[in-house]
């Protein structure tokens, strides 16, 4: 492993800057030098910022980085391999870097384009930019994802094309990620009339502090289909801001699922565009706490054409002294009539000092709409604890199996069973037992 | 749907209140300064413990940046170019009784239809009436008297009763609460006082009428109830002002206290003047008002009906400080025009299995902005909380905004707290059905409307019930077409 240096934000830019002298187009280094210059200017959110009014990550300044290393780190994955399945499209990257050896990109089918950013620069250059520039920043973690981008995926699907597999972009941090920060970035193109399926998994058995500072960007096209489903789970040690942007053309439709089960600090952002009327929208999501972590999921969605419906739910449950925050926007523009628009979060709370922050938000414009939204903070039914009980059931046990129940019915809504079957693995092994 | 509403003849009629009262008044110069500060208190003729808390939250207040986070937008209101003080002038050292107060006063309070004159007074209604900064006439003092009631005007309290005014003032809302409550501390005018002794059971229903009427004046009132153990009482408040072209500033603070097993009623029916259809004038209406149930059972209820204003920012709240203590919020807001209101309420549970209940009703139409914005925070050592939050909005007209804010804070998991909001409007077919049955289209609109706001107007006292019901008809009128 060769040495990288530990510096703050500022030293590791210059670096990353050198890095990839003549290797990268120059608009390629402008855009980074951009995204750093707004970075600086706009500095790392505090708690007075209303959207950053549960989360402190003033910590994340203090901290001297290492970047991903140039090479690809060597590694073992059997140790995931639960996740994994043969008949997956996968990317794997290891610790911010693309391991081509292990990815899984030999058959792609036919109209499918998947493969490592610097895989795609050389010919799909120009879709990249025009990400980089039409889904600029807005916040600062986006920006400082935008200075330190150096890989990530890029999937392109051509219009008319159903995918017939699931493209898999599995991320690895394992135990020589200590203290590095990786800035990967996912870019998703769905053409007219195509349907596709995205799990993108950040894992690590890592107990090793670390910052991933991620995001997904997807534009899907008129009347194409895209189910994208993120889990994290990162170790316990970990940060994970994850930022996930969706731009939908007319009478498209997208099912979000977001799944939040490690990292000591995790924050996602979910941001919904819908440029085009008659589109369907799912948003729904799953976190579940323990001891020392704080997760955080900030929702939005904005409805800016007529006879567009959001469904959204999440789901939380919460142990020992840990902390959820939630925040879910619903927008309905003044054009936007006939908008139909429903968003739930519930929360169990199981640990004697957790905690729980939920601010669901309506902002409506328009007047023929129907709108609602609801949250839930409650714990266990006694009765229902008390029927497991009498049958032989610990109470440890119960406990442990209906909150397992209550979590994973959110799992209802997966269309896609190889998405819910990795989502269900997941939550076996967070809850330490199956529901058979 | 078509109208054939002459809606400028409706919006010529639309604000009753809109009168003028050439009465005779003594004001101060314009401006904030120390010396204003001293120049209030002394022509209230204040002890000089008074006068150093005024004088300490207004120096507080110079040092506070102007909250910006509210969902409302107004130009910089210039502090400086306002009068603090305005007081119809008095014929001698004020009136003594009702016989002495000004003709004109008198007739302008039975426009508004205040219950003022004995002669038309509803029945078990005692009226404290404040009339720019000061209180002009408070009824049925005898009445009260002989249970116990202390129902009196601020100052009066201040002069009489120093002890209970030191005790209680300020113990709610301390004045570094905020931008309006250190400027309602350092220049407030007048407002009403009870005190509600141990095991009484206020006879009737106590109500303060306060209205704007010298121009470019901010009305700063003060109002405190003290709820003793095992005590009721339920008061009622309204407010008008007249039409002017100018913005007027409105800043009260409300101070709530419930000792065991006591329960305050407060009610509010707000119709200040909202500015006309192009947003020109009306009152801002910033407002504090907070209760304290600090005995164990102890109940404070809070309803109100938002009608006026050209902007309102306002938050009842509840700190439910005694074990098994009860907060409730019930409120229609009501914009139209260029309205903008951002009102909600908080509630924070301190004490052992304390609940509360918020119901709002936003109905936002025209071109107005209604905002609902509530807190829940339930603190770790709230065991067994409970909060059932219902927000629903209704909107008129694709012009306006209406919009849920709601934050839920909880630190301990023995509490169940739901939250449901929704949104809609009128349905085209709602329409059709109470038109074929004879209903004009304002007949059925009302009737939805007062559906929609079933929930809140019960809770009403009778009196404000009825009123509460004609004033959103009178709003409506015109917004629907």
């Amino acid at each position: 492993m060769a040495a990288s240096e530990m510096i703050g934000f500022e030293a590791a830019f210059e670096t990353a800057q050198k890095r990839f002298n003549g290797d990268r187009p120059s608009w390629w280094h402008d855009a980074r030098r951009r995204a750093f210059d707004d970075f600086r200017q706009r500095g790392l959110p505090t708690r007075r910022d209303e959207e950053w009014k549960y989360t402190n990550v003033r910590q994340l300044g203090d901290v001297s980085y290492r970047l991903p290393e140039s090479a690809t780190p060597t590694s073992n994955l059997d140790a995931y391999a639960a996740y994994r399945d043969d008949a997956d499209l996968e990317l794997i990257f290891i610790d911010g870097v693309f391991d081509a050896a292990q990815s899984r990109l030999a058959d792609l089918p036919a109209g499918v384009w998947a493969g490592s950013v610097e895989q795609a620069l050389p010919g799909h250059g120009d879709v990249i930019q025009q990400f980089l520039s039409a889904w600029d920043g807005a916040d600062a973690f986006a920006y400082l994802n935008g200075a330190f981008l150096e890989t990530g995926a890029f999937i392109d699907v051509d219009p008319n094309t159903v995918v017939p597999v699931m493209i898999h972009v599995l991320h690895v941090i394992t135990d020589a990620g200590k203290a590095s920060m990786t800035s990967p970035r996912t870019f998703v193109r769905v053409g007219r009339s195509s349907e596709v399926r995205i799990l993108e998994s950040f894992v690590s058995h890592s107990g090793e502090a670390c910052f991933i500072n991620q995001i997904s960007d997807m534009d899907v096209a008129e009347n194409a289909h895209l189910e994208h489903c993120m889990v994290q789970a990162q170790g316990l040690e970990a940060t994970h801001i994850g930022t996930t942007r969706v731009r939908q053309a007319a009478h498209s439709h997208v099912a979000t699922f977001a799944c939040a089960l490690g990292a000591k600090l995790a924050r996602h952002n979910l941001r919904v565009e819908l440029n085009g009327e008659g589109t369907h929208t799912n948003l729904d999501g799953l976190y579940a706490t323990k001891d020392g972590q704080h997760v955080d999921n900030h929702t939005s969605i904005d409805h800016r054409h007529p006879n567009s419906t959001s469904n959204q739910l999440y789901k939380g449950v919460l142990n020992g002294k840990s902390r959820a925050v939630f925040n879910g926007k619903i927008f309905v523009r003044d054009i936007a009539q006939k908008t139909n628009a429903y968003q739930l979060n519930r929360n169990l709370m199981l640990g004697p000092e957790c905690k729980v922050d939920t601010k669901p938000q309506l902002e409506i414009f328009a007047d023929d709409v129907k709108c609602t939204h609801g949250a839930a903070i409650g714990q266990l039914d006694d009765e229902e604890i008390f029927y497991l009980e009498s049958r032989g059931i610990s109470r440890e046990h119960a406990v442990r199996l209906l909150s397992h129940g209550f979590a994973r019915d959110v799992f209802e809504r997966v269309q896609d069973e190889g998405i819910r079957a990795r989502l269900e693995q997941h939550l076996a092994e967070y809850f330490g037992d199956a529901l058979a | 749907m078509p109208s054939t509403i002459d809606i400028d003849s409706k919006l010529a009629e639309e604000y009753r209140y809109g009168f003028v009262s050439d009465i005779e008044s003594e004001t101060i110069p314009r401006g904030l300064n120390e010396d204003i500060v001293r120049m209030i208190s002394a022509k209230k003729d204040e002890p000089e413990w008074m006068l150093e808390y005024r004088l300490k939250a207004f120096r507080f207040w110079k040092e506070q940046p102007e909250p910006t986070w509210a969902n409302v937008s107004y130009p910089p209101i210039d502090y400086e170019n306002l009068y603090y003080y305005s007081a119809p002038k008095k014929n001698t050292d004020g009136p003594k009784s009702l016989n002495d107060v000004d003709a004109e006063l008198l007739a302008t309070f039975d426009r508004l239809g205040v219950p003022l004159g004995e002669r038309e007074r509803l029945a078990g209604v005692a009226v404290d009436a404040v009339f720019d900064s000061v209180s002009v006439a408070t009824t049925h003092q005898e009445e009260l008297e002989k249970c116990g009631v202390i129902f009196c005007s601020f100052s009066e309290a201040v002069k009489n009763h120093p002890e209970l005014v030191k005790k209680y003032f300020g113990s709610v809302v301390p004045y570094t609460d905020n931008f309006y409550t250190a400027l309602n501390s350092a220049v407030f005018s007048d407002g009403s006082f009870c005190f509600i002794p141990k095991g009484v059971h206020c006879p009737l229903e106590l109500s303060t009428y306060f209205r704007i009427n010298a121009a470019e004046t901010g009305q700063f009132e003060r109002t405190l109830i003290v709820a003793e153990d095992s005590s009721y009482v339920s008061y009622l408040e309204g407010c008008t002002a007249p039409m002017r072209d100018e913005n007027q500033l409105h800043a009260a603070v409300v101070e709530l206290v419930a000792f065991d097993d006591a329960e305050i009623k407060y009610s509010t029916v707000q119709n200040w003047y909202a500015g006309d259809a192009n947003g020109k004038g009306g009152i801002y209406n910033f407002v504090t008002k907070r209760g304290k149930c600090q005995g164990r059972n102890s109940k404070i209820s809070w309803t109100q009906v938002e009608a006026g204003a050209a902007i309102t920012w306002k938050y009842p709240s509840v700190l439910l400080l005694g074990d098994n203590s009860v907060g409730e919020f019930y409120s229609v807001a009501l914009t139209n025009n260029m309205m903008q209101a951002d009102t909600g309420t908080k509630m924070i549970h301190v004490g052992k299995n304390t609940s509360s209940t918020i119901i709002s009703k936003g109905i936002s139409c025209d071109q107005s902005h209604n905002s609902y914005r509530g807190l829940v925070r339930v603190l770790p050592g709230a065991s067994g909380a409970r909060n059932r939050s219902e927000c629903d909005s209704m909107l008129v007209g694709n012009q306006c905004s209406a919009n849920t804010f709601p934050y839920l804070e909880v630190e301990n998991n023995t509490a169940v707290i739901e939250h449901e909001a929704t949104t809609s409007r009128i349905s085209a077919e709602q329409m059709f059905y109470l038109e074929s049955r004879g209903l004009d289209k304002e007949g059925a609109v009302s009737l939805l409307v007062n559906g929609f706001c079933k929930e809140v107007f019960k809770k009403l006292p009778l009196e404000f019930s009825v009123e509460a019901v004609k004033l959103l008809e009178m709003k409506l009128e015109g917004s629907v077409g």
